[in-house]
């Protein structure tokens, strides 16, 4: 299928700012919406139909800088444009580049947290809260055990590099986490590709979820991906 | 002595109040089936409805759980002492390929609170390590948990896997996780569903007729 020549508008998770501002032609308008959302998974398809509806009159296609996430597009519906997302669970296969770059990363390692710039810079990670959040207002003892219980089954960091944002702050936060929760530090490369293609095309159909207008958001499509094996 | 304060203490998640005031519920002449039920079960019943509404999130839960547990710890030689023999037995994990086990850790604890002796395999654990442990224990229940879209299916896994070990009719099971929903485990042939650590406890016991 040929280039896109309409007017695109991407909805976006604030994670990916840096890479689709590296990434995306011009004319796409770009919105997005704070990281974290999936946290509250049963209210964030309206954070997203709210600048669904916003773009709705001047768009001819609406992007998805999202993937399943939770089950947090569930239910999302443009009404006279189609919508195109990428087939992934969350935004790890995304800054990897592939859902198969995933599978490997989840095969060598299932205990894996991973960090991109944009994590560090937009988004809270267990080490934010940690300092922002569980340290005011638990004090050191509670907060390690919070912490601890939500790490409890990793065993590395793991600072994906593809090249956009801040990598020097990406990795300085990734070190951090490493070195304040003991747990092993490691970088691992990334890649813009699928994030490049999902603001320039071509979409096809194994790569990308594509709903008529009018149309709501499924998890079917998504459901039909193997889950990740573990050897 | 009323057990107001002790369930307060447990929502707030604070366990040096939760041991002087369990010592002090004990001593006041509560048995040891009160204090669980009337604090530290319907705390946990507070906790998991704030919860539900996003009034509080996970790091208030941890806290709370672990002031429960540490209740609960101190009642339990007493809970032996009396008598009280497990009402059934309970087999507990998370699917394949998902280290999350907050949620399951609570219901865990839930269900021993009423009553269930609980096998936690813990996390990442394979069809046919369930089935083994079901085998081994005779469990009457089984609890299966994923919080991952990308290994929900394995949930279905689990249930097959009892189909083919001719086991599936000698075990109730039950599914949870935040991206199950009862139409999911419908769909999958679970006996039953719980959106929460709190509505586990009544759903076994139903499924389980105590």
């Amino acid at each position: 299928m040929g280039v896109f020549e309409g007017r695109a508008h991407l909805i976006a998770c604030e994670v990916f700012r840096d890479e689709f501002e590296a990434v995306s032609p011009s004319h796409v308008v770009r919105i997005y919406l704070p990281q974290g959302l999936h946290r509250t998974p049963g209210e964030m398809p309206e954070a997203i139909q709210e600048a669904i509806d916003a773009a709705s009159d001047r768009a001819d296609l609406i992007l998805l800088g999202y993937g399943l996430c939770s089950n947090g597009v569930v239910g999302v519906v443009a009404r006279r444009a189609p919508i195109i997302l990428p087939r992934v669970h969350d935004c790890i296969a995304l800054l990897l580049g592939s859902r198969e770059r995933y599978e490997a990363e989840v095969a060598a390692c299932a205990g894996t947290y991973y960090i991109t710039s944009g994590w560090a810079r937009y988004g809270t990670t267990s080490l934010s809260c940690y300092k922002n959040e569980y340290l005011p207002k638990y004090g050191e003892e509670d907060a390690r055990y919070i912490a601890g219980e939500l790490l409890k089954h990793y065993k590395r960091v793991a600072f994906i590099d593809h090249g956009a944002g801040d990598g020097e702050f990406g990795r300085a936060h990734a070190r951090e986490f490493a070195e304040v929760f003991a747990l092993e530090y490691a970088e691992i490369p990334g890649s813009l590709d699928y994030l490049r293609r999902l603001v320039r095309g071509p979409w096809d159909d194994v790569d990308f979820v594509r709903v008529p207008p009018g149309q709501a958001v499924s998890s079917t499509p998504f459901m039909s991906l193997q889950s990740i094996q573990l050897p | 002595m009323d057990l107001e304060a002790l369930k307060e203490a447990v929502i707030a998640g604070d366990v040096k109040g939760c041991t002087i005031l369990t010592d002090v519920a004990i001593k006041a002449g509560h048995t040891p089936q009160t204090i669980l039920n009337e604090a530290l079960i319907s705390a946990m019943q507070v906790v998991g409805e704030k919860f539900r509404c996003n009034e509080v999130y996970v790091p208030e839960v941890l806290v709370a759980a672990r002031a429960m547990k540490k209740s609960l710890a101190m009642l339990k030689p007493l809970l032996a002492q009396a008598g009280t023999k497990p009402v059934g037995i309970a087999v507990l994990g998370t699917v394949r390929g998902d280290l999350h086990d907050i949620g399951k850790n609570l219901v865990g604890m839930m269900w021993e609170g009423a009553g269930l002796e609980v096998v936690d395999l813990g996390t990442d654990v394979p069809p046919d390590k369930f089935v083994q442990a079901v085998k081994d224990t005779k469990a009457q229940l089984l609890g299966v948990s994923t919080l991952l879209t990308t290994t929900m299916l394995g949930i279905r896994d689990v249930i097959q896997a009892l189909e083919r070990a001719e086991l599936r009719q000698r075990v109730k099971v039950m599914v949870g996780g935040a991206p199950v929903t009862q139409a999911f485990a419908d769909e999958i042939g679970a006996d039953g569903y719980a959106e929460s650590a709190a509505v586990a406890v009544d759903k076994a016991k139903a499924l389980l007729r105590i």
